[in-house]
């Protein structure tokens, strides 16, 4: 009998582990985020450094998400004026690295980039480009940290590791709200597993069933700089055809 | 001419944007000088300070789209730069995977940095940027249909757009200063040159993603835009263009942080041997590299290389036909990724058939503020003359220069 107890217990510790329950979390909270279909966004980026000097940058997007794979999406920026009409196309992959292409208007030339350098800056921002691309569940390690509450609300802490050798990151501590299905927290630590950006995502709104956090502020703790990323416009639910992410068409 | 500058300006000041406006505009007003070495020549102009304006402006609406963009330059210290183009002008319709367009397009097929056998379309003025050119917008109607992850383009090209060369008081001249450039000449078929601008050219051209790689083809059966024969006249030099058929491509692969990029081309000139007219057929092979990484700060730094080979023809014609015969180009970009957008760049062209043969830029650039930016640039080529006919980038043995701009964009 105290055999068979025994081997329950074995059979149950082996089923949820830290890691396995951290995937688990972070599969079903992909999952509820899935079937948005396509995304319009406009968003403005304060940059602050130090000494609270803000320096404004502008850029719309538009998203396809595609259920077999990662999604599709274009970045125009809008502002400097020096950037002005510069977009950047990702086809994002579950594994591997993503597929981008950037266009310079000025020279009207599509150019193909490696995305592998994912810790390069966004735009001279706290954002770098891997905090700021689709965040696939294949692209982590996970690791159940416990349930608890921040600022009021509920939520599983995460611990995540990236796959990818060139991430910036030796792990990130994320606090996904059990409500949002989104994160409210994440903490981000550099190669020398010291603390470098906290990320604070506000003001989340419904459209639909989906949530979406109008406001990211990235932190950086060890320059004392910050970036902020609002959302003025935003639109789910676009349905968007797959020859609108063509690299063909960048140039108009 | 500078009445055009100042319309395009005029136009640039009534920019505006908005998410539900079907039009968007864009534009650059900029002030910029060089200064040339000395070359003791009193004929030529070895300074520039002049005003430079470009506007850009786009309509999409449901299936419909236009494009209106062009520039123009005034320069008071040397009135032979002062000039204007249109680069686009055409209105087009896009449906799924169809899309038409036509009117003046400028069209970029490179996937290179700096040796561009590949990209054929659209005359330049070549008393600019000695690199990459400023292109001048060519009529064309052009289809495409996508397939996969790509699609197949016909180009009609009705019109020939002369290039604009530089006048023999430029330092970037190609021919001895004092000798007069006519205007151009073409060669429609092997008996008949014509300055009349209409005619049917024609190409086709094919692209496609497969994971990792992008590559297209291209064919083209049309005027020369690259490679003048030069013929005395009464009153000066004509350029004269050929007619030729272009078939090449480009291929493009990802390996990490690591790009490859191969451009080809082959010329097959049409010869006019009873005008005594010939242009040697020819290719052309660019291979890149270009690997990228991250510093600690978040700047980039990426190093590039390429080498370049006209093949098929003897030494003597490869240094006739371009002054990047069989170069070499080494290079550094060092991006800061900061407010500023400040970004360094280094690139040294050798020649590896002909000794003593160099090529060196340094550019600079940064944003002052939202709406300013400076870019400066030094360039130097040593290429001393060996014959009694400066070849290849002899052509501009000690052209150094210094080049200076500062913009405020719209």
């Amino acid at each position: 009998m105290k055999i068979m107890v025994l081997c329950l217990f074995g059979l149950m510790a082996w089923a949820t582990t830290p890691e396995s329950e951290g995937l688990r979390i972070a599969t079903l909270v992909d999952k509820a985020n899935e079937g948005f279909v396509g995304e319009y966004a406009e968003m403005e980026m304060v940059l602050i450094n130090a000494h609270g000097d803000k320096t404004v940058r502008k850029l719309n997007s538009q998203t396809k998400e595609k259920l077999d794979d990662g999604d599709m999406s274009i970045s125009i920026f809008q502002w400097p004026a020096d950037v002005k009409g510069t977009k950047m196309l990702t086809w994002s992959h579950k594994t591997g690295d993503d597929d981008q292409w950037l266009y310079l208007p000025a020279l009207k030339r599509v150019k193909r980039i490696s995305s592998r350098n994912k810790s390069g800056s966004f735009m001279g921002s706290e954002f770098s480009y891997e905090d700021l691309g689709s965040q696939e569940v294949e692209e982590f390690t996970y690791k159940f940290l416990e349930e608890t509450t921040l600022e009021g609300r509920k939520v599983w802490k995460l611990e995540r590791i990236p796959v990818s050798s060139k991430s910036g990151y030796s792990k990130e501590w994320v606090w996904l709200d059990q409500t949002y299905n989104n994160p409210v927290r994440i903490e981000y630590y550099d190669r020398k597993q010291e603390l470098l950006k906290i990320a604070t995502f506000k003001d989340y709104k419904a459209y639909g069933t989906y949530w979406r956090a109008d406001t990211i502020e990235m932190e950086n703790v060890q320059t004392g700089k910050r970036s902020v990323i609002t959302w003025n416009v935003r639109e789910l639910g676009k349905s968007y055809s797959e020859e609108q992410f063509a690299s063909d068409y960048l140039t108009d | 001419m500078k009445w055009r500058v100042a319309l395009l300006c005029l136009l640039g000041g009534m920019a505006w944007t908005g998410t539900d406006n079907p039009w968007q505009s864009q534009g650059e007003v900029a002030a910029e000088g060089r200064i040339f070495s000395d070359d003791d020549r009193p004929e030529t102009n070895d300074s520039g300070a002049g005003f430079f304006a470009r506007l850009d402006v786009g309509y999409q609406k449901g299936h419909w789209r236009a494009s209106l963009r062009g520039f123009g330059r005034v320069d008071r210290e040397d009135p032979t730069r002062d000039f204007t183009a249109v680069e686009e002008a055409w209105w087009g319709w896009r449906k799924k995977s169809w899309e038409a367009k036509l009117g003046f397009q400028m069209l970029n097929w490179t996937a290179t940095e700096a040796f561009h056998p590949a990209d054929l379309i659209n005359s330049r003025n070549l008393d600019s940027n000695l690199e990459n050119p400023e292109k001048l917008g060519e009529l064309i109607g052009s289809l495409r249909k996508g397939f996969g992850q790509g699609g197949v383009t016909v180009y009609l090209m009705p019109r020939f757009e002369e290039p604009n060369l530089p006048d023999g008081r430029s330092r970037l001249s190609f021919v001895p200063p004092g000798i007069a450039l006519t205007p151009a000449a073409w060669l429609t078929d092997p008996d008949t040159l014509t300055t009349d601008s209409y005619g049917t050219q024609w190409g086709l051209r094919l692209t496609q993603t497969h994971g990792s790689a992008d590559w297209s083809l291209h064919v083209l059966d049309h005027l020369d835009r690259q490679q003048p024969v030069f013929r005395q006249i009464e009153n000066g030099i004509q350029p004269v263009y050929l007619r030729v058929r272009d078939y090449g491509g480009t291929y493009l692969h990802i390996l990490g942080a690591l790009i490859a990029k191969v451009e080809a081309n082959y010329r097959d000139f049409i010869q006019a041997d009873q005008l005594e007219l010939r242009q040697e057929d020819h290719g052309q092979l660019a291979v890149g590299f270009e690997y990228g990484w991250v510093y600690a700060g978040g700047g980039e730094g990426t190093l590039l290389a390429e080498g370049v080979s006209v093949v098929d023809v003897s030494e003597t014609t490869r240094a006739r036909l371009t002054p990047f015969q069989r170069d070499v180009l080494v290079g550094y970009r060092h991006a800061w990724n900061d407010a500023l957008s400040r970004e360094l760049t280094f690139t040294f062209i050798a020649d590896l058939e002909r000794s003593h043969e160099y090529l060196g830029n340094l550019r600079y650039k940064q944003r002052l503020s939202d709406v300013w930016a400076v870019e400066a640039s030094l360039r130097f080529i040593d290429a001393p003359v060996d014959s009694t006919v400066p070849m290849g980038l002899q052509v501009l043995d000690e052209s150094n220069q210094v080049q200076l701009k500062l913009s405020r964009y719209f």
